[in-house]
C-alpha cells in the first residue's frame, strides 16, 4: 500500500480542507497507533495517547514549520505522551496483553475469523507462530518491529521519532532484530 | 525461512493487532475543535489531582481552563456538564464540535450527554477564540 503525500495533505488541512484531513489522518493512523502499541501500554491508555497525538496536531495545524515532516511530528508526540503515561503505569505485562491472549483462547476472536476467511488452517497457525516470535523478542526488538511493521511502512524520519533510534541505526538494527527472530522460528521447527 | 518474512510480519500485525475501528473517526472529529487564530487555554484545576478522602462514582469532576483573562470553569457528573466563563462574558461556547451553546449572564452554560472520552470546549468571544487543552473525562 503506497501512502499519500502527507505534506500536501497537510497543507491542505491545515487551511481548513476537512476532506485533506481525514485523507492525512487514514494515511497515518496506522503509525501513530503501532506506536502507542510498540510501548506495551494497556487499551485504554493506547487509545489515550493516539486520541491526545491527533488532539495537539490540530492544535498545532498552524505552527508545524515542516510540513513534510508531519509523520516524524506526530511519531514524536506519541512517543512523549506513551512514555509520560509509561512513568506513571504499571507496564502491562506480554501474556497480559489481548493481541497475545486472543492468541492463545480456544473461541475464535473476530481477528480469527478474519484470518480463518483469509488463508487456510496452517497459514493461520504460521501467522500466529510469527506473531508470538516477535514477542519473545527484546523490548527494542519488539518496538522498532511494531512500528517498522505498520501499514503503509512508515518512513525511517518517523520511526526514529518514534522510537528514538537514530536514522542511521534503524537499518542495523532492524537486521539483527530479524535475524534473532529468525533463529527463534527456526528454534521452533517454523520455516 | 522465506525472503519475505516482513511482508508476512506486516500482515500478521494487521490481522492479529489492528487499527480499533473507531480509531480513524476519533481522529477525524479531533478537527472540528480546530480555529487557526484560536488561544490555548491550559487546564489548571483539575479535581482529580486532589486527594479525596472519599470518592464514590457519583463525586463531580471540576476542572478548570485558563487563559490570561478568561477562565472555563466546568462540572461534569455523570453525564451532565456545567459550565462558567469568568469573568462572565458574551460568548458561545462548543462542546466536543456540537452547535454553539449561548451563556447566560453570568457566563454559565450546559450540556446533556456528555459521553466519557475526550472533552473538548472552543469558546469564541468577541475579538478571540479559546479552545480548552485536551482531555479525557
Amino acid at each position: 500500500m503506497e501512502r499519500a503525500d502527507t505534506g500536501e495533505l497537510f497543507r491542505a488541512a491545515a487551511a481548513g480542507d476537512n476532506a485533506a484531513w481525514k485523507e492525512l489522518v487514514t494515511a497515518l493512523a496506522p503509525l501513530v497507533w503501532s506506536i502507542a502499541r510498540s510501548y506495551r501500554l494497556s487499551d485504554a491508555d493506547c487509545r489515550e495517547v493516539y486520541a491526545t497525538a491527533w488532539f495537539k496536531l490540530v492544535q498545532n495545524l498552524g505552527r508545524i514549520r515542516e510540513p513534510d515532516k508531519v509523520g516524524a511530528w506526530l511519531a514524536s508526540t506519541t512517543r512523549h505522551e506513551c512514555l509520560k503515561i509509561a512513568r506513571t503505569t504499571r507496564p502491562v505485562q506480554i501474556d497480559d496483553h489481548p493481541a497475545v491472549l486472543d492468541l492463545r483462547s480456544p473461541e475464535p476472536t473476530p481477528e480469527e475469523v478474519v484470518v480463518e476467511a483469509e488463508r487456510e488452517a496452517d497459514r493461520r497457525d504460521r501467522v500466529r507462530a510469527l506473531w508470538l516470535g516477535v514477542q519473545e523478542l527484546g523490548e527494542t526488538c519488539q518496538r522498532l518491529l511494531r512500528v517498522l511493521l505498520t501499514n503503509p511502512p512508515p518512513s525511517y524520519a518517523e520511526v526514529s521519532a518514534a522510537t528514538g533510534l537514530a536514522v542511521g541505526s534503524i537499518g542495523p538494527i532492524r537486521q539483527r532484530c530479524l535475524a534473532r527472530l529468525r533463529a527463534i522460528l527456526e528454534e521452533r521447527g517454523i520455516r | 525461512m522465506s525472503d519475505d518474512l516482513e511482508e508476512e510480519l506486516r500482515h500478521a500485525a494487521a490481522v492479529l493487532d489492528p487499527l480499533p475501528d473507531d480509531a480513524v473517526q476519533i481522529a477525524v472529529d479531533a478537527f472540528v475543535t480546530h480555529a487557526l487564530d484560536a488561544e490555548l487555554a491550559a487546564l489548571s484545576f483539575d479535581s482529580l489531582d486532589e486527594p479525596a478522602l472519599v470518592r464514590s462514582g457519583e463525586t463531580p469532576r471540576l476542572l478548570t481552563f485558563s487563559v490570561p483573562g478568561l477562565s472555563i470553569e466546568v462540572e461534569i457528573i455523570a453525564g451532565r456538564l456545567l459550565g462558567q466563563l469568568l469573568p462572565p462574558q458574551e460568548a458561545a461556547v462548543v462542546v466536543n464540535g456540537r452547535l454553539p451553546l449561548a451563556v447566560d449572564a453570568f457566563g454559565r452554560f450546559e450540556a446533556d450527554g456528555i459521553p466519557a472520552g475526550s472533552l473538548s470546549l472552543r469558546c469564541e468571544a468577541p475579538g478571540r477564540t479559546v479552545v480548552t487543552e485536551w482531555l479525557t473525562v
